[in-house]
């Protein structure tokens, strides 16, 4: 076996884990301030360990890759567009 | 041909000419109930004291018309061409994925009849407009919505394993010498249109789907105030406006190839159209909220959707002039589908021109929900996309059916048709003050709305005339020559019709632009770049370069017959009619998917139906990648976005909710903790399996894939549990907003627990029976692992942990 892949794939096994067992310390010891910024961006770094790991996204070509950033990005707009319509308009959000 | 053998071809084809065919037929019927639609409905307009057409009926022909007008007949006509001609025009044999192109079809024929049915159904169609405004859609309709619904999602189905195949097709499997600078016009338009649908239809899901658990369990998205109308606004328009550039572009094209080769010159400033409509398909995902001004979000958000929307307009005006200027500059050649191109251009500059007003806020507020925007809308649709189509459908005709048409016929056509949408849709820009979709109206408006009726009669009589046009050529009609306007594309060099393989021979556009056709061992044997080098006039191997027809090769291209595409596509109209007539129905068609899923998987262990990737093609910058694996970032491209619009509804719900209980009042985070270690720790077993099988070490790689199998049923398990707690508790799926929200979104993803659990396991069967399965599929289903584990990286935070 590859001892250089089985160290990436393992390396991000205890990224995740680490970084998930973290994120639920963190909580529950009310330590973080902006809560949702805080863990959507976490989710954010899980998936990108994901990806490059076990979706070997890395072994990818950039025009191949391409695809799933378009996706991500036009994602970030739907929700921040609709997010700031709501946070725009609703009056008891002030 | 017996009649067995032609029911039997129709039925079980793969070959992307006859699924095209197919489309187009379909989507012709759609069109058909359509136009029967808009003529009763027109009628009912011209006598607003009688009663032809009163109430829900009339809102159900308007909503049922525009909603097959649009999803069922002019995206799939579209759809319909380009399976027949993109191929061809690339120098492809077929698409990519032959039998995913036959279940797109048969998903889109289950979605149109399901659609149709809800007029059948108890409460009848959906008849709250073809934007199926929320709330209304929940709580003022009967079952037929729940039907439009389902049909909406399998469209949704349909068009997203259809866009995963043009973009590998065509990103994939151009014949050598075809690069990105010598596609047609068509095939670019094709591409562009895909690429909207890829993104815009999965919100559009997710709306159906909530629609459907609104109104089928009690759940309360779209009843809500926190979710409510607003929630569906964005959901409907980040698809509904990049749908009107998704029927445009391909139209589009089809009409700059056809102004191209009747001006004989290339189209003007081919490039810079190209760049256009490139930025016009980015531009298109971010004016959706156009079509909100008046929801009252803020001003700075309203400002900046007003400019993108100007904006939009600026790549069709530069287009629209190129197609000008080619005409301008060329020896014209005044022939039926140019003339449709033509009017279709005149009529696209006025329902251009009248759109650009609703960029302006204030002039959006004082249109809306009036006959101006169904003029506009309707001098793009019909005036400028449908001429277009028409015009393309005229030119490719004689290579389609290999026959003739009447070209004097098919000019009066288009005579009638310039009279009929001008005397339609004119009066209704006068109509500037009557709101839309109201079945009578003061007396002031009959003048105008008598017209505009008696305009829409004429358009029934030249539709009818098209339609006459058509049966007398396949009838009657001369046979036409391989290229009867001396065209110069790629489906232009081979007889009409084209054989089933497309070609004899490997095609090769040479590099002054010459089209040859070389048998594959001769090709190796010169080299492609020497072939690529040579000019039409020399003769570099007079026994290996052949006119097309002539080399007399035996093909080596496979039919592919098969029944599970249909019998697919069926099972989904069986369980969308057994969600309102009953659970035997709904059963039987879940036998059905079960019955087909299987039969899908055991072809595919006998590799029935495998076909090697070109050994001669153009495939820069995608070299690196094979086709598989390229289609499978396009599909998780598109699933990352439908599980991205889950997650926004989450998210949109929240933010509007005054209070919201922590994830913690209801779910334990360390159960949560130990579902995401389970899961994580699953796909290091695959990751590591797919390393063995690298490797060649098949048992161990089966053994761990083994392991990914137990965790993901141990996740199930522990789901399960935590499920079955809330339960106990007295909680159910319609308790609150934050429990809908988490047993739906949860429900989804164990759903694709399931379907990863049921991949993994055919691969370790296919292990273990001694057929090694290939590293890209397993890699594929790595991949699809990794978005299960992405989507939850996610869902665990915001309801164990926010």
């Amino acid at each position: 076996m590859h001892e250089r892949d089985a160290l990436v794939y393992v390396g991000a096994w205890g990224a995740l884990i680490s970084t998930a067992i973290l994120e639920v310390q963190l909580i529950l010891l009310d330590i973080v301030r902006n809560l949702t910024a805080f863990l959507l961006s976490m989710a954010v770094i899980q998936s990108v360990i994901i990806a490059y790991a076990y979706q070997h996204l890395r072994e990818e070509r950039s025009s191949t890759a391409i695809m799933p950033f378009t996706s991500f990005i036009m994602l970030l707009v739907l929700v921040s567009a609709a997010i700031t319509s709501v946070l725009a308009c609703t009056p008891y959000l002030g | 041909m017996g009649a067995w053998a032609w029911v039997k071809r129709w039925l079980t084809t793969t070959n992307h000419k006859d699924i095209g065919i197919l489309y187009m037929v379909t989507s012709i019927y759609f069109f058909l109930v359509a136009g029967v639609l808009a003529t009763l409905f027109r009628t009912q307009l011209a006598f607003p004291d009688k009663e032809i057409l009163v109430g829900s009926e009339f809102n159900q022909a308007v909503t049922i018309h525009g909603l097959l007008m649009l999803l069922w007949f002019m995206s799939p006509f579209e759809v319909g061409l380009a399976n027949y001609l993109v191929p061809l025009q690339i120098g492809a044999r077929d698409l990519a994925f032959p039998r995913l192109n036959a279940l797109s079809y048969w998903l889109y024929l289950a979605s149109g009849l399901i659609l149709i049915a809800g007029f059948f159904v108890p409460g009848g169609a959906a008849d709250m407009g073809w934007t199926l405004y929320a709330p209304q859609n929940v709580l003022l309709t009967g079952d037929g919505t729940i039907l439009a619904a389902v049909a909406i999602i399998l469209i949704t189905a349909s068009v997203t394993v259809g866009t995963v195949n043009f973009v590998v097709t065509i990103a994939k499997m151009r014949a050598p010498g075809m690069t990105w600078s010598r596609i047609p016009m068509f095939t670019w338009g094709v591409l562009f249109s895909v690429l909207m649908m890829w993104l815009a239809f999965p919100p559009l899901a997710v709306g159906a789907f909530a629609l459907i658990l609104d109104k089928m369990i009690g759940t309360t998205f779209l009843t809500s105030l926190e979710g409510g109308a607003l929630l569906w606004d964005h959901l409907f328009w980040f698809f509904g406006h990049p749908e009107v550039y998704v029927l445009l572009l391909p139209a589009l094209g089809a009409m700059a190839d056809i102004v191209s080769v009747f001006a004989r010159r290339q189209l003007y400033a081919r490039r810079f159209v190209i760049i256009s409509l490139f930025i016009a398909t980015a531009l298109s995902y971010l004016v959706w909220m156009h079509h909100m001004f008046i929801t009252g979000t803020s001003l700075t958000v309203r400002k900046i959707f007003s400019v993108t929307t100007a904006l939009i307009s600026i790549p069709f005006e530069l287009a629209t002039l190129a197609l000008i200027m080619t005409l301008y500059k060329g020896r014209v050649l005044y022939r039926a589908p140019l003339l449709y191109v033509i009017v279709g251009i005149i009529f696209f500059i006025i329902g251009g021109s009248t759109g650009v007003f609703q960029a302006a806020i204030i002039l959006d507020r004082a249109f809306r929900g009036t006959y101006w925007v169904v003029a506009h809308f309707h001098y793009i649709m019909v005036g400028a996309v449908l001429l277009g189509l028409l015009g393309a459908l005229y030119f490719w005709w004689p290579k389609i059916t290999g026959r003739l048409y009447n070209e004097k016929l098919a000019k009066i056509q288009l005579l009638l048709l310039g009279v009929g949408v001008t005397t339609t849709y004119l009066p209704q820009f006068l109509l500037i003050d009557m709101p839309r979709r109201y079945y009578t109206y003061p007396e002031e408006w009959l003048g105008l709305n008598r017209i505009s009726t008696l305009g829409a009669y004429i358009l029934l009589v030249a539709f009818l005339l098209g339609l006459y046009i058509l049966l007398d050529s396949l009838v009657r009609g001369k046979p036409a020559p391989p290229n009867p306007w001396k065209a110069w594309g790629l489906e232009w060099a081979v007889p009409s019709p084209p054989p089933r393989h497309n070609y004899d021979g490997q095609p090769v556009v040479r590099e002054d632009g010459s089209i040859v056709f070389v048998p594959e061992h001769e090709l190796e044997r010169i080299g492609v770049e020497n072939v690529m080098k040579s000019s039409s006039n020399l003769e570099l191997a007079p026994k290996g370069i052949l006119p097309n027809g002539e080399a007399g090769l035996k093909h080596t291209h496979h039919e592919h017959w098969s029944m599970t595409p249909m019998i697919a596509g069926l099972s989904t109209l069986v369980m969308g009619i057994g969600l309102v007539v009953g659970k035997p129905i709904l059963l039987l068609g879940l036998a059905m998917l079960a019955a087909a899923i299987v039969k899908w998987a055991i072809d595919d262990y006998r590799e029935k139906f495998h076909e090697d990737e070109p050994r001669f093609r153009e495939d820069w910058p995608f070299s690196g990648t094979n086709k598989l694996r390229l289609g499978m970032w396009t599909f998780i491209s598109s699933e990352v976005f439908l599980f991205g619009s889950l997650i926004s509804v989450y998210l949109f719900i929240r933010s509007r909710s005054l209070a919201w209980p922590p994830g913690y009042e209801y779910h334990d985070p360390y159960i949560g903790l130990l579902n995401t270690i389970i899961l994580f720790t699953g796909t290091l077993f695959y990751s590591l399996a797919y390393l063995y099988a690298k490797h060649g070490e098949m048992i161990k790689s089966a053994a761990l894939m083994l392991g990914t199998i137990a965790t993901g049923g141990l996740f199930l398990g522990v789901k399960a549990f935590e499920w079955w707690e809330l339960f106990a508790e007295g909680y159910g799926i319609t308790s609150n907003l934050p429990l809908q929200l988490y047993f739906v979104l949860t429900g989804i993803h164990a759903l694709h627990v399931i379907v990863g659990i049921l991949a993994t396991l055919y691969l370790v069967v296919k292990i273990l029976a001694g057929r090694k399965p290939s590293l890209t599929s397993i890699l594929m289903v790595g991949i699809y692992w990794g978005i299960v584990e992405i989507v939850w990286t996610f869902l665990f935070p915001m309801f164990y942990l926010m």
